[in-house]
């Protein structure tokens, strides 16, 4: 028969494990929300698949589709293709009059932020970021 | 509906909710939840993504979202994927 101590030790050992989850959960939250407030124009899921490619791989090249949203009016798009092929080097494609699509390399979290200084048009960031590197140079 | 009054809390619950332009015809889903636009896909395989501002929100009742615009115009301007 088990003594009153391990009982206590039990109890104890559940409440922390529930804390600890609710700490975790907590500070999840905190931090999605930091990262919204923080980069209000990027898709999130795309920002978090950066974020975790980028911490977790040392040697991840940033391989990313990147699909550059800008409003429908008021906005020369020619000039906004120049402004990533000045950037990254590639070509982007036009995809419903408003919206720049390429597939770049070395697009961290710090790049985004640039080109969200430099060009202020930009409406929305979305796509994919991938591990593959032998993916990054293909359209 | 006043939606800078909301707080992101809030606009969480229109995720998955269908919605529905002025002229009743269905937009899509919304996807997710930006500062200041509702990100809206519509479509199975190769869906059709709108970047719908929250001023174009008319209304959200019984887990429907009601916009101001018509398709037409949505279609037009809010159209970026």
């Amino acid at each position: 028969m088990p003594d009153s101590s391990d009982k206590n030790t039990i109890g104890s050992s559940d409440s922390t494990l529930q804390s600890a989850s609710a700490v975790l959960k907590s500070n999840y939250k905190q931090f999605v929300q930091q990262a919204a407030n923080l980069f209000p124009k990027v898709d999130q899921k795309l920002l978090m698949n950066i974020l975790q490619f980028e911490v977790a791989y040392d040697d991840w090249e940033g391989s990313v589709l990147l699909k550059v949203v800008y409003p429908a009016e008021s906005v020369n798009m020619d000039a906004k293709k120049n402004f990533i092929y000045n950037r990254f080097q590639r070509v982007p494609t036009v995809e419903a009059d408003k919206t720049l699509r390429f597939k770049g390399i070395r697009i961290y979290v710090e790049v985004l932020e640039k080109i969200l200084n430099e060009d202020p048009d930009i409406q929305y960031i979305t796509g994919s970021a991938t591990l593959a590197p032998s993916d990054a140079y293909s359209t | 509906m006043d939606p800078n009054e909301k707080t992101i809390d809030d606009w969480q619950v229109l995720v998955n909710k269908p919605v529905f332009a002025s002229d009743g015809k269905e937009v899509g889903i919304v996807m997710s939840i930006q500062p200041d636009n509702v990100i809206v896909s519509y479509g199975p395989v190769t869906p059709d993504k709108y970047l719908i501002p929250k001023s174009s929100i008319k209304d959200f009742t019984d887990g429907i979202l009601y916009l101001n615009d018509t398709s037409e115009i949505i279609d037009k301007n809010y159209k970026f994927e």
